[in-house]
């Protein structure tokens, strides 16, 4: 079966749960205590689909309050990205427009996949209240602590690797 | 007086002094009530005039302390410190909602002079802590100090950058013959993989060529207004060439003594390598690609003598 490599990112302001997301998807545990001086974490996890395996290097970026002033290179040659925000926390989306926008002025025509992370920390009739609040369609709404949609989340960004017209 | 009126003397007389020792008794008793409550007063009083002495006294070393900042403070700190005790233990339970709403406002109404303030001391920071782990780098290299090539070695060479801890395993061995032990082709800004060789089987090269980009990205980012790319990254007695071609670089790691035509010498090796075996338009990695690459790397340096 044929294999390609994409690059990854995984953005969204500070302590959202980006880097719980890649431990559950990549390590299958949820635990967050990794930091690094460079602003960056790189995981790599391989996805099969029936057709084809990608090998996704995923670049947990951020995590810090001044998220978006990575060095901006950390952007470039990516083929997707995951912009995380904190469905319990609507703090953490309240900036969601302008880093939209500038993550579309930094990576062009790429799939973007919008998660709205921490789903269990609230019950069911809140969970509904706060996905009003949110301004910008969520394509999954997941919890990095039980797993919800954590899988499905990368499976999905796999399939629209592979559909990607634009290579790299 | 008859009789009957002498006895009705007596009766009265009789009655008239039970009668007085029943008063007397009565007042009496009640001259001693009133004495025992006069004593308590007295007690009463001198006791208050006591009290009433000492705070006299509390009084003008009050009004002493009062007039004497130092004598104030050594009082009252005492009580503030103790408060402040307090504070800080429930400081969350009594000031946390307000605190945050207001650290919140503020940092909201000032974001960007927030950010123009701290980022140019935090890139100040980030430049001083990568120069001084290169500075280490280097010292290391120059002490001779060397390691088998392992995947442990690049374990702690990532270690050593992402964490700023040095190494805690040396060990010293005589310098060994040049030789190239792996060579990274590595697409520039996305820092995939497209072609690897290794004489020992290594970590994850995806990882290491990633991990790679991000430190290239990073310095050249910290260094913008400076010299610009880092060309060579010296640990132990490895050390990583990196070569920049149009749109890939390549990371060739030496072990052993290099000399000053090591760097050139792979420079014309790998743009020949380069001009012959990497596309000119890559839109895609794949596993054919990566191949092809690696096994065309195998052939050239397997033998290659970089002195
Ligand atoms: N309850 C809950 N906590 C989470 C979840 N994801 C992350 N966290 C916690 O949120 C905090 C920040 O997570 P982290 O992954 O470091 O966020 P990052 O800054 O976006 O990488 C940590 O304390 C995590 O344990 C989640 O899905 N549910
Ligand atoms: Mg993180």
């Amino acid at each position: 079966m044929r294999t390609i490599t994409k690059k990854v990112i995984l953005t969204g302001s500070f302590a959202v749960g980006k880097t719980s997301l890649i431990s559950r998807f990549v390590y299958q545990k949820f635990s967050a205590t990794y930091k690094t001086t460079l602003g960056v974490r790189i995981d790599r996890k391989t996805v099969e689909l029936p057709e084809i395996t990608i090998n996704m290097l995923i670049w947990d970026i951020g995590g810090e309050q001044t998220q978006l002033r990575v060095p901006e290179t950390y952007y470039l040659g990516s083929s997707g990205v995951i912009y995380v925000y904190d469905i319990s926390r609507p703090s953490s989306f309240s900036q969601i427009h302008d880093d939209l926008a500038y993550l579309k002025s930094k990576l062009h025509d790429i799939p973007l996949v919008i998660v709205g992370n921490k789903t269990d920390l609230l019950d069911p009739v809140t969970l509904e209240e706060a996905k009003q609040l949110v301004p910008v369609n969520t394509h999954f709404f997941t919890s990095a602590k039980d797993g919800t949609n954590v899988e499905s989340l990368f499976i999905y960004l796999a399939k629209q690797l592979v559909n990607d017209p634009s290579g790299i | 007086m008859n009789n009957q009126s002498q006895q009705h003397t007596l009766v009265e007389k009789y009655l008239m002094e039970k009668l007085q020792s029943i008063i007397l008794q009565e007042d009496r008793r009640q001259i001693q009530d009133i004495s025992g409550s006069l004593q308590n007063l007295k007690v009463d009083i001198d006791a208050l005039n006591h009290e009433f002495a000492k705070m006299q006294g509390g009084v003008s070393m009050l009004v002493d302390n009062l007039n004497n900042p130092e004598k104030l403070d050594a009082r009252v700190s005492p009580l503030v410190n103790m408060r402040i005790q307090q504070l800080k233990k429930n400081f969350y339970q009594e000031f946390g909602y307000e605190v945050k709403e207001t650290v919140k406002e503020e940092l909201e109404s000032s974001k960007d002079e927030f950010i123009e303030v701290l980022y140019p001391i935090i890139g100040k920071l980030v430049q001083r802590y990568v120069r001084y782990q290169f500075d280490i780098f280097l010292e290391n290299a120059q002490k001779g100090i060397g390691n088998t090539f392992s995947v442990k070695w690049w374990k702690q060479i990532f270690h050593t950058l992402l964490t700023g801890e040095s190494m805690t395993e040396r060990s010293v061995k005589a310098a060994m013959p040049a030789q190239v032990e792996e060579v990274f082709v590595i697409q520039s800004f996305s820092g995939l993989l497209i072609g690897y060789y290794s004489r020992s089987n290594t970590a994850d090269p995806d990882l290491i060529a990633a991990m790679l980009t991000a430190i290239q990205n990073f310095v050249s980012d910290a260094f913008k207004s400076e010299s610009g790319n880092l060309q060579t990254i010296d640990h132990e007695n490895q050390r990583i060439y990196l070569h920049n071609f149009y749109k890939h670089y390549t990371a060739t790691v030496i072990s052993g003594a290099t000399d000053a035509a090591t760097a050139e010498k792979l420079n014309l090796a790998l743009s020949d390598f380069s001009s012959q075996h990497i596309p000119a338009a890559l839109t895609e990695i794949d596993d054919s690609l990566f191949n092809g690459v690696s096994r065309h790397l195998r052939e050239i340096f397997e033998d290659f003598d970089p002195t």
